[in-house]
């Protein structure tokens, strides 16, 4: 299986279109804490933006990542030379989902190091000791990075099953989405809905910014169970897929 | 070291209440090529994709180099190469890059057997150029270049001459015998442009509506389609002594009381004429028989299809 992540990954650094995007998000990076000092904001308050504002937006950019590793080879019909090599469906998925994350973490990776050093170079702290305001920051950043695992795993799993680009694209925001719009208006009816629609990840990607430390566990086994849930669906149905 | 290659023993494949293949009994030896012969639907490709695993059985079992269960098919399918349907690859890599995927996915150590692979298909000098530019031709290549990349034993080839031009379908054909002579590389191919698949195969089968008609070698149907002359005689006991005595030849078979059937002198019949009627036979009819594998086929199928 490490020799297919290993394709992957050199087939995915060989698209222009994943650097381009990682530039994009390292400009806007550099964009929002040059913006920030401007208005003169610290740097305390440009954590918290991230937190609070931009945890939820890599939850829609990660069907990218599940595009350029998965869905391009579904829709190029590509999957059939890694099968017809004797490479299991469930080896085949297994090494999609963890490429997807690779890739996908590496352009966290790139997007994190640029918009912390802008912020700690443009930015200025309020207070002396920022130990305490980095750990919370990091804290609440791994809790949703499990989140965003899990929506890995689903973007994977839907464009290894779905043929067409745009279907698996509209059933993966269906997916995010749907879920958290329909419990809203059910909560209507009943006000017990709304806590089931926190337990959706679109829902728990905005309250992981906010609830108390000591209730961040709750969210990572909220993101573990949707994690598993997603990836035993996945090989279930990718296990009776044709290829073509 | 088994001589089989492949087995199948009733093979079966659903697709709702349509059956692409029904109760499929194969058997490709080591060194043959195998040709698959069948009309556009008959089962040839959904057969190929269940032998490479891409399509799923319904029942019925397979066997690949002497393996049966799903682990064992998968480790012996590793020795194999695979050209299903039209190549597929990356649009933005070149033919290089493309194979280089493929290399580091199936853990290939040496990586001049991507220059080699390309060397054998001529697409060595295709460069930077990305596979979404190649013409039809070349992406056949790039195809086949993949699935010998790694010298596989056993090549799976679906319809490989589709869209190639004549210079093309040749170069493709001595690719293919190549292969075979070369690298003893056991090959089933199918294809219904079945001139071409004659002056390469070896062992037959025939397919219609998802069965097996007919398995049969090259050397049988040879001598099933042979050419020869059915005369119609005044008298083929004279006729058979004047071949004899006249002409030295042995190779007529008399049918009945008045027609005899020549396998010789195919291309020059009036010597045999001349050397009857000098003997006092009468010739009321000379014509050519015999099929070609096109031919052949379509006897056999549209045979069933009166049935």
């Amino acid at each position: 299986m490490l020799n297919l992540i290993r394709a992957d990954l050199y087939k995915s650094f060989h698209r222009m279109y994943l650097f381009i995007f990682m530039m994009v998000m390292a400009a806007l990076s550099i964009f929002l804490n040059a913006v920030l000092a401007t208005g003169g904001a610290s740097l305390e308050s440009s954590l918290n933006l991230v937190a609070t504002n931009l945890f939820l937006y890599p939850l829609f950019l990660i069907c990218m990542f599940a595009d350029i590793v998965m869905a391009e080879e579904n829709k190029e019909h590509t999957m059939k030379n890694t099968i017809a090599y004797g490479t299991t469906r469930t080896q085949l998925l297994m090494s999609k989902m963890v490429s997807t994350v690779l890739v996908a973490c590496s352009v966290a990776f790139v997007t994190i190091c640029v918009y912390l050093a802008c912020a700690f170079l443009l930015l200025h702290p309020e207070r002396a000791d920022l130990t305490p305001v980095l750990s919370d920051f990091f804290l609440r950043l791994g809790t949703t990075v499990l989140i965003y695992l899990a929506a890995a795993i689903l973007a994977t799993v839907l464009a290894g099953v779905l043929k067409r680009k745009a279907l698996f694209t509209f059933a993966y925001f269906v997916a995010l989405v749907l879920p958290a719009l329909m419990l809203k208006c059910l909560a209507y009816l009943n006000p017990v809905f709304v806590r089931i629609m926190n337990q959706t990840m679109l829902m728990q990607s905005q309250i992981v910014a906010v609830v108390p430390q000591n209730e961040l566990i709750y969210c990572a086994v909220n993101a573990l169970i949707h994690l598993v849930v997603f990836f035993i669906l996945g090989l279930l149905v990718f296990r009776k897929q044709e290829i073509n | 070291m088994s001589d089989t290659i492949l087995k199948t023993h009733g093979l079966t494949k659903k697709y709702g209440n349509f059956t692409a293949v029904s109760n499929m009994d194969i058997e490709v030896k080591r060194g043959e090529i195998y040709g698959l012969v069948g009309k556009n639907g008959a089962g040839k490709t959904t057969l190929l994709k269940m032998v490479s695993g891409l399509a799923l059985k319904n029942s019925g079992s397979l066997e690949l180099f002497g393996e049966t269960t799903e682990t064992g098919l998968n480790k012996a399918r590793k020795r194999t190469g695979c050209m299903i349907e039209t190549p597929s690859f990356l649009p933005y890599l070149s033919a290089e890059k493309n194979l280089e995927y493929y290399r580091q996915q199936r853990g290939i150590v040496n990586p001049s057997c991507i220059r080699e692979s390309l060397e054998f298909v001529g697409l060595a000098d295709t460069g930077k150029k990305r596979f979404k530019n190649f013409s039809l031709g070349m992406k056949q290549r790039l195809g086949l270049a993949l699935a010998i990349m790694g010298n596989p034993e056993f090549l799976i080839l679906d319809e490989p001459i589709n869209g190639l031009d004549p210079m093309g379908i040749v170069e493709f054909r001595e690719m293919i015998l190549k292969l075979n002579r070369e690298r003893n590389t056991t090959i089933l191919i199918s294809s219904h442009i079945l001139g071409e698949l004659s002056q390469i195969a070896t062992t037959y089968g025939f397919i219609h509506n998802g069965k097996l008609v007919e398995h049969i070698s090259a050397g049988e149907l040879e001598e099933k389609c042979k050419r020869s002359l059915k005369l119609k005689v005044s008298d083929t006991a004279k006729a058979a002594v004047t071949l004899q005595n006249e002409l030295n030849c042995n190779e007529f078979l008399v049918l009945n009381e008045q027609e005899i059937q020549i396998g010789a002198f195919l291309d020059t019949p009036e010597t045999i004429v001349q050397a009857l009627v000098k003997n006092n036979v009468m010739v009321a009819d000379v014509h050519q028989t015999g099929l070609n594998l096109e031919e052949y086929f379509i006897e056999l199928v549209g045979g069933m299809n009166h049935a």
